[in-house]
């Protein structure tokens, strides 16, 4: 849980940071370029250097590692980070506080209580959204609201002297679900869903398929209130997905994997995303990939695609990452079937104008399982991910049909032409 | 995923089950023995504390474990939105079919095109399909269905009606008048709104009188009490009645 002293992070702060350390380093830029130039400097490249001047003298002050960094930097700047530095406006916190004691000392009355805790989270959830509401000016960014939930459930736990999970409430009234999909995880999924039972849902969809262990049983202890598919024959991520889906009957669908246990906190930021009008809310994991010249050939497939989608801007995120979220109508427009080929329902979803962001930074590669199929240059999994993209571009080929299709003129015929005119 | 592959399976068979393994074990049982089309089974574990799940596990039949008894509709709703067969056919878990069943159910289908929902005929069901025939136990109830079950179209009997315990209905009349009302939980009366969404929509309901299927009875719904039971259909009556001002009865 964050905690309301951590200090604030802006682009002053940045700046002045920089500063500071490039001040105060030993040896000052003059007297790096000085030492330059007496050591290495030929007499063409001292030519090349005072003629060429500016720029270049500037930019090979910094070395390449310090270039690359203030890159980074500059990019996170303009990102609001996902856990650092979120602050709560003055007094929002006890506003919550006293709210959450009313509520409780309510749910309390009206009998709902933790026991139930299906029932009493999605209780708590909707006066924790209406208690939201009458905050004036509203949230504005993602980071304050697990905050803001963190504040409003120590009001709630003392009607309940204390004994009260630590839940995650999202300020929506929205339906809300997760579908996950499983295969052999039975040492991960419990704390998986440990986290995702914090979000106070109405659905959870779990998809197992082609496990000999025992995962159906693991998943079933942890999380009573789900719904668990189990298929004997693997089916694959993608189309449990599929599957999963087409039982929500909710407005706002999250879509995680079983083996990494994400926080409550970090995952609550893509349905929050739905619920403030977002149709597609993707993983940026630009933040976790290596520079461009040293990417893998997936990742520049989906930069293209989103390119070719006219939003570059999206550069490899893509419905191929977990977590991420939808909404009704994405699912209802994009359709289930093609929820199981991601880079053909993040083509879909583009090409019918739905509003499609990131949401948050969730590293979901770093522990990523290492498999004998996920492995290697031209392993299984990236075939597979490959030929999902020329679907997904068949499928912009066949929207825009009829632009394709215009006739294409021969040079002599478009010489005339022009030589007409 | 189903017993026999390359496309869509013929049919789904949807089987709701609470809490009667025993029950469970002898329809799949039969199913296996006497079903030879390709078809998929999905059973709906309405929550049951008594092994269906590990027994579904091990026997490696496709199942949906429900975090609490969603009823009949509910259930068979999952069951549906899961489904890949093109007919769907939703089946209690104390329905045991024999020789031929699914074939001659399918042959109806393929007969009679505007037929959009089909029932078979049993020893213990309300209404028309209803016809308690002489048998002392399983083994002489399978004995005889090789003859009750012999196919002939002269059988397939055009009706208003029939009960849920075992209905196939076609994938695109699922698709346009949609799943069962879950408001009828925990059941009764909602295969006959069903029926009645069907016919609304242009399509017919048929009894293939051709096909024999025996059942245990409303072991579920009895074991509350024969009041609970009572009240059920009556407070389900109602419900259908202020649906669609229609007295359900004149259909049976």
């Amino acid at each position: 849980m964050m905690h309301e002293d951590q200090e604030r992070v802006g682009s002053e702060e940045q700046i002045a940071q920089i500063k500071r350390l490039s001040s105060s380093s030993p040896t000052s830029r003059a007297a790096r370029a000085r030492r330059r130039e007496g050591t290495r400097l030929s007499k063409s490249s001292r030519w090349m250097r005072s003629s060429r001047a500016g720029r270049r003298s500037k930019r090979s002050r910094m070395t390449g590692k310090q270039r690359r960094g203030k890159a980074r930097r500059v990019r996170s700047r303009n990102r609001i980070p996902m856990n650092r530095g979120a602050v709560l406006p003055t007094g929002y916190g006890q506003l919550a506080t006293a709210a959450g004691e009313r509520d409780g000392q309510r749910l309390a009355q009206e009998g709902y209580h933790p026991n139930e805790l299906q029932r009493f989270s999605l209780q708590a959830r909707q006066a924790f959204a209406h208690f939201a509401h009458t905050l004036s000016p509203g949230l504005s960014s993602y980071p304050m609201i697990p905050l803001l939930s963190d504040a409003y459930m120590q009001g709630l736990a003392s009607a309940f002297h204390g004994q009260l999970p630590t839940l995650m409430l999202l300020p929506t009234t929205m339906k809300l679900s997760v579908v996950m999909c499983a295969m052999n995880e039975e040492g991960r999924i419990g704390s998986v869903l440990q986290e995702v039972n914090r979000l106070a849902l109405d659905e959870i969809y779990i998809v197992v398929n082609g496990s000999t262990d025992r995962t159906l049983e693991e998943a079933r202890i942890s999380s009573p209130q789900a719904t668990i598919v189990h298929y004997p024959e693997r089916v694959g991520h993608d189309v449990g997905r599929s599957i999963g889906a087409k039982l929500t009957r909710s407005e706002a669908v999250l879509f995680v994997d079983s083996d990494i246990a994400v926080p409550a906190e970090q995952l609550g930021a893509f349905l929050w995303s739905i619920a403030q009008g977002v149709d597609v809310a993707l993983n940026d994991i630009t933040p976790l990939l290596p520079p461009f010249d040293r990417q893998d050939s997936i990742s520049y497939c989906k930069q293209w695609l989103n390119a070719c989608l006219g939003r570059p801007d999206l550069e490899s995120n893509s419905l191929t990452a977990v977590p991420h979220a939808l909404s009704r109508q994405a699912i209802d427009r994009v359709g289930i079937e093609a929820l199981s080929v991601p880079p053909r329902a993040q083509a879909l979803a583009l090409l019918h104008g739905l509003r499609t962001e990131t949401a948050a930074t969730i590293d979901v590669i770093t522990h990523n399982q290492v498999k004998t199929t996920n492995s290697g240059a031209n392993n299984q999994v990236a075939q597979l991910i490959l030929g999902d993209h020329l679907e997904a571009f068949h499928t912009i080929w066949s929207w825009k049909g009829n632009a394709l299709n215009e006739p294409q003129h021969s040079r002599q015929h478009i010489a005339v032409r022009r030589n007409r005119e | 995923m189903s017993e026999a592959m390359s496309g869509p399976p013929a049919a789904s068979i949807v089987i709701p089950t609470y809490n009667r393994l025993y029950l469970l074990k002898s329809c799949i049982e039969a199913i296996r023995a006497h079903t030879t089309p390709s078809y998929e089974l999905i059973v709906v574990d309405n929550g049951s504390t008594d092994g269906t799940a590990q027994y579904c596990k091990e026997e490696r039949v496709p199942f949906i474990s429900c975090p609490s008894n969603l009823g009949f509709p509910g259930a068979c709703n999952l069951g549906m939105n899961v489904s890949a067969g093109d007919i769907i056919i939703l089946l209690n878990n104390d329905v045991i079919v024999s020789y031929r069943w699914l074939d001659n159910i399918l042959e109806a289908f393929r007969l009679h095109e505007d037929i959009g929902i089909i029932g078979p005929l049993t020893n213990y069901a309300s209404g028309r399909q209803c016809e308690p025939r002489a048998y002392d136990d399983l083994e002489q109830f399978h004995h005889h269905a090789r003859q009750w079950n012999k196919p002939d179209p002269k059988k397939h009997q055009r009706v208003l009606r029939v009960v849920g315990l075992c209905l196939a209905v076609r994938r695109s009349v699922m698709n346009r008048i949609g799943l069962l009302d879950e408001q009828f939980s925990p059941g009764h009366f909602e295969d006959d709104d069903y029926c009645l969404r069907a016919r609304m929509s242009g399509y017919g309901i048929m009894i293939a009188r051709d096909v024999y299927v025996h059942h245990y009875g409303s072991a579920s719904f009895k074991e509350h009490g024969e009041h609970a039971l009572k009240e059920l259909v009556r407070r389900n009556y109602k419900r259908f009645v202020d649906k669609w001002s229609i007295d359900p009865h004149q259909f049976i």
